[in-house]
């Protein structure tokens, strides 16, 4: 018999509960007399009831669209149809070497796969967000030529981002971009900073009410030396912050989230993207300056997200310049070239200005008659 | 184990393996509406992250029609999506703890769970799993959720059966710290 002052031990109390021990008349006889361990036992029964009635959880119909998307894309994923480690009790030094590297390949297989189908998150969602598609199955491009060589100029402008919906004309969700672009006070350094504000939904940028991004890049390869985007309020948070640093080859920094302890680190290495790295998709509206642009020509970037999370690091894009047209947005009607920026499956569409290659207008389709885009509002002089 | 004698697959098409493995995408479509809120769910409490959980259904789909050609049709399909889904999320969670990462979707959600009156009991039991560290909640959820033996559970974690015992008590313990006032 198990006196009163010896209480079983909670492993033991636990398979009482669960009916997993076959000592139970010993633990009952133990129950009559002991409030705490029959309420101990009596939580545990209550809970295995709870949570054995948990609801299922309502599915969300992109996460389908996208897997029958990569899928079409071409993209595969190894199921691990067996347990990839050695069943029961401890494993020897050659199961377990076995199953790590059975653990590594397909680890290394799927890692593979979301850096060939990462969703676009992050900064690459919050921006522009009309240069990019919100899915981007981003496969590794061809490098068709030399990166190019930039000439920064000053730049202040005003962009209105909106959805409009073609069959009735009228548009939602609107919002308001301050783009500029400067000298740095360094040597051959230019500051670029944006400004979204009066957001017309905050669900559409992440509960934000406001977010900006300052940048400071070389102005011949726009090799960045410094990032900072801050979003207030950033989904149920206050606000966040990420700031990244880029050091040689790789980037460095930390994500923070406001009124938190949370920080997260930021370092990846770039090596491999040296040549076509593009630190921010806001930088897509100077690209082209001082770039030459002729129908058929063809760019390779790689956009570098928030990198916080693995799929959100960087998305392999192609810009082809696919004709030249006349376009009207509210800041005037301008000559242009076309881009078809191409990231993963999708492909959107963006104007630059013949005369200097400002970006003045990107425009993706959302589908049902909706347009995403983002124009050129009116110029400012920049000091 | 629950998950291996609950299924009743008499609504299904008796020719949705065959067509999954010709990838036809409305067979993949009806695996999907049937499993696919089951399936998220279970990824979900492993996981502790919505995002891994998404990310972790997402792979299920785009790789069901290749892997299902070691389907064995006599047995219950439910069981071998669970089964695969309990794989990939236990491989996340690995991988997540090389990295030794938090899932950035629930970094807010761990630091303001409170029992209160707007917040009904799945909601409270979701959160309070989120805050049992994964070792331990692979087997609460194992266990009590998807009704694993511990043998079972100690043969899908390499883990000894005392062990998962252990953790399961430990869980309890920690679970009833949290829920106790309102289950």
């Amino acid at each position: 018999m198990i006196p009163t002052l010896f209480h079983p031990s909670q492993k033991t109390l636990t398979a009482f509960a669960t009916s997993d021990t076959a000592d139970r008349r010993r633990v009952a006889r133990h129950l009559e007399r002991c409030e705490d361990c029959r309420r101990f036992v009596g939580f545990a029964q209550r809970l295995e009831k709870s949570l054995a009635a948990l609801p299922i959880v309502e599915t969300r119909d992109d996460i389908f669209a996208r897997a029958i998307t990569d899928r079409d894309a071409g993209v595969r994923v190894i199921l691990p149809l067996s347990d990839d480690r050695p069943r029961g009790g401890r494993p020897g030094l050659a199961a377990r070497i076995g199953g790590l590297l059975a653990a590594g390949l397909v680890i290394g297989l799927w890692s593979t796969q979301r850096q060939r189908a990462p969703e676009v998150r992050g900064a690459n969602d919050v921006l522009l967000a009309g240069v990019l598609p919100a899915l981007a199955e981003a496969r590794e491009p061809v490098s068709l030529s030399p990166p190019p060589r930039h000439s920064l100029s000053a730049v202040g402008a005003t962009f209105q981002r909106r959805v409009v919906d073609s069959r009735t004309g009228r548009s939602s969700n609107a919002m308001t971009l301050e783009f500029r672009v400067a000298p740095d006070s360094a040597a051959g350094v230019w500051s670029v900073t944006t400004r979204w504000h009066d957001i017309a939904d905050p669900s559409d940028m992440q509960n934000a009410r406001a977010s900006s991004e300052s940048l400071t890049v070389n102005g011949d390869s726009l090799w960045p030396t410094r990032r900072i985007v801050q979003l207030t309020p950033f989904r149920r948070w206050a606000g966040i912050r990420i700031d990244q640093r880029f050091r040689g080859d790789s980037v460095v920094g930390e994500m923070s989230l406001d009124e938190t302890d949370t920080r997260r680190p930021i370092a990846h290495d770039l090596r491999a993207e040296r040549r076509r790295l593009l630190a921010s998709d806001a930088l897509g509206i100077v690209y082209f300056m001082g770039v030459p642009v002729a129908t058929g020509a063809e760019f390779d970037v790689s956009i570098l997200g928030w990198a916080v999370v693995p799929n959100d690091v960087l998305v392999p894009t192609r810009l082809k310049v696919i004709a030249s047209e006349r376009i009207t947005v509210p800041a005037g009607t301008f000559d242009c070239w076309k881009i078809a920026i191409t990231a993963g499956s999708e492909t959107h569409f963006y104007w630059i200005r013949k005369t200097d290659h400002l970006g003045v207008m990107m425009r993706r389709d959302l589908g049902t008659g909706r347009v995403r885009e983002v124009v050129l509002v009116r110029e400012d002089s920049v000091r | 184990m629950r998950l291996f004698t609950t299924e009743s697959t008499s609504e299904l098409d008796p020719n949705l393996v065959a067509r999954v493995r010709r990838g036809d995408s409305a067979a993949l479509t009806a695996i999907y509406s049937r499993f696919g809120g089951e399936l998220l769910a279970l990824a979900k409490r492993l996981t502790g992250s919505t995002q891994e959980a998404e990310d972790i259904l997402h792979d299920l789909i785009v790789g069901l029609p290749e892997s299902m050609k070691t389907y064995d049709d006599r047995g219950k399909l439910r069981a071998w999506l669970k089964r695969i889904v309990v794989r990939m999320s236990l491989m996340r969670l690995r991988a997540a703890r090389r990295r030794r990462e938090t899932a950035l979707d629930d970094v807010g959600e761990i630091a303001d769970l409170a029992p209160s009156a707007t917040r009904d009991t799945a909601e409270a039991i979701e959160l309070a799993l989120r805050r049992l560290s994964p070792a331990i909640r692979t087997v609460v959820v194992l266990r009590f959720v998807e009704g694993y033996s511990h043998r079972e559970i100690a043969d899908t974690l390499g883990i000894s059966i005392e062990a998962s015992e252990a953790r399961l008590s430990r869980g309890i313990a920690a679970l009833r710290r949290l829920l106790d006032p309102l289950i």
